[in-house]
């Protein structure tokens, strides 16, 4: 039992454990959507690219929640200067804006003492540094994420499956879209906030890659990663306290850990199920 | 009168064109479409049935003449385009079909449920409701796909070429079902390569940038109008009274 407790005593370690589990499960959830509109390059230039916007509110003491969407922001209109250029495609242009900005973060950073631990931090993450008030705001955005994803279930799946379907269904494509944009990018401000950047990509793709591995039905497959990154994300916390590896690296583990073993057990499954029908001839 | 009541769709010289196009895709056509009708479009490929289906979806503006349509229009697309990796069962995505119908935090209840099944037993694949899509059959998920547009209880149906690529057993279920939903009173409209199943329709409207010939089968699929609609397409081979026709066409699946 003290092995269990030890990690969550002390001022910060339910905190932490609570705040990694609710992350955790609101990103799992996105994930899977993520996964099935193929956006993880989206997701992952999402995650680096909020990092100036973080640097600036972590040096001036404001919310990291806010210094996220600011960087969103920013990026979304570098992203729209970039693709002006001519013969610039969409992947081109969100790859200059990324780079981009995670070098104004690392430049940002470079003009105050604090500032490089800061962009460290916010790089690999520091879930015990996270304040109670970005916390309760990344809860917040949670909450919004959590309502709109069961609002916009049936959409989202009705326009995954079937795109060219979708305006016969009277599914509004580009109002799903923008929806599951705002989601990502709210499912991805918490998140940074509370593991940094680099982690919260892991913890938007890993449980979502097993949940997908194991289910047969797009809405057990949100409540299932829900559940892988909730665990995930409290797995983490127990790894870096008694592995002492850095609570950002024992995120990313546990998350490839998890999609590792549901596609090697889907692999099992697909393996024993062909041998049992060789068997049956 | 009952039928100028009844008419859903009219056409008045409409022409389409597309975007940044110097001419026209289709041009004058002019058609007046009513309910419990089974019409073909027969055409080659390039000859405008995509461009008409647009235009009565309303994703394509005529660029001249007119087009009403009098009421809420259901599109099956081709089949290739819904993907067979998404993790749903056979009576999810015919529940797809009365999305339009709930509000958004409204999920499908036992009302929808039913119709579900139902319109999945009129496809023959009531036993196969809870069968993952991908696990289907290629004629299978399209009777699926026909399944979701008939819950969508839509008094205008729209098929892009059901019947291709298809397996004989699924053809005639398609065939079959197509009928049933003109004996309900909806307008079924089809884009076809198929002569045979041409012949079978109340009306037949041949294509080729402009409407060829529209009428019943007998007087629309005369050979002189299957040459000009098909030209150098089609090989005509005698067979009594009638011709034969023999499509030479690419089409990719």
């Amino acid at each position: 039992m003290d092995a269990l407790l030890d990690p969550i005593r002390g001022d910060f370690g339910l905190t932490t454990l609570i705040s990694l589990t609710v992350v955790g499960a609101g990103c799992g959830a996105v994930g899977v959507w993520i996964l099935q509109f193929g956006r993880a390059f989206l997701a992952e230039s999402l995650t680096h690219a909020l990092l100036p916007g973080l640097v600036a509110a972590s040096l001036f003491g404001a919310s990291l929640v806010i210094g996220a969407l600011a960087g969103v922001l920013l990026a979304y209109v570098a992203t729209l200067a970039f693709s002006r250029a001519p013969k610039t495609s969409a992947a081109a242009s969100t790859s200059v804006t990324v780079t981009t900005l995670v070098a104004g973060g690392a430049l940002i950073a470079a003009s105050s003492d604090s500032g490089y631990a800061a962009f460290e931090s916010l790089l690999f993450g520091n879930p015990v540094a996270a304040t109670r008030v970005d916390l309760a705001a990344g809860a917040l955005l949670l909450a919004g994420v959590t309502v709109t994803l069961w609002l916009a279930h049936e959409r989202f799946g009705a326009l995954a499956f079937d795109p060219a379907a979708a305006v016969s269904l009277r599914v509004s494509v580009s109002r799903v879209q923008a929806v599951l944009l705002l989601v990502i990018v709210c499912a991805v401000a918490a998140a940074v906030n509370v593991t940094g950047s680099l982690p919260a990509l892991a913890l938007l793709v890993g449980p979502a890659i097993a949940a997908d591995a194991l289910c047969t039905r797009i809405g057990r497959g949100v409540w299932i990663a829900a559940l892988a990154g909730a665990i995930c994300g409290a797995g983490a916390l127990y790894l870096s306290y008694y592995a002492d590896w850095p609570a950002g690296a024992s995120v990313a583990i546990t998350c490839t850990a998890a999609a590792a073993a549901a596609s090697c057990l889907r692999r099992t499954h697909r393996s024993s199920a062909r041998t049992g029908v060789v068997a049956q001839r | 009168m009952q039928d100028r009541l009844n008419v859903l769709v009219t056409a008045s010289d409409a022409s389409f064109a597309y975007p940044g196009a110097t001419s026209p895709a289709l041009r004058d056509v002019s058609l007046d479409l009513p309910g419990s009708e089974l019409v073909i479009l027969l055409g080659p490929n390039g000859g405008g049935k995509t461009t008409l289906f647009r235009g009565l979806t309303g994703e394509l503006a005529p660029a001249a003449g007119t087009l009403k349509v009098h009421a809420p229009v259901s599109y099956l697309p081709q089949h290739d385009r819904s993907r067979t990796d998404f993790p749903v069962s056979a009576l999810d995505v015919t529940l797809m079909g009365t999305l339009a119908e709930r509000p958004p935090w409204r999920r499908p209840g036992r009302t929808e449920r039913s119709r579900a099944r139902e319109a999945l037993s009129r496809v023959g694949l009531a036993d196969r409701a809870d069968t993952s899509f991908g696990e289907l059959s290629g004629g299978q998920r399209r009777r699926v796909l026909l399944a979701r547009t008939i819950v969508q209880d839509s008094p205008i149906v729209l098929l892009d070429e059901p019947l291709a690529g298809v397996d004989p057993a699924s053809a005639e279920v398609i065939d079959a079902a197509l009928r049933g939903l003109r004996d309900d009173g909806r307008l079924v409209i089809v884009a076809s390569h198929d002569i045979e199943q041409a012949r079978r329709a109340d009306r037949v409207v041949c294509l080729n940038g402009r409407v060829v010939a529209a009428g019943p089968p007998g007087d629309a699929l005369s050979p002189s109008v299957l040459q000009e609609t098909y030209a150098a397409e089609l090989t005509l081979l005698p067979a009594g009274d009638d011709a034969v026709g023999v499509i030479e066409h690419h089409h990719h699946h």
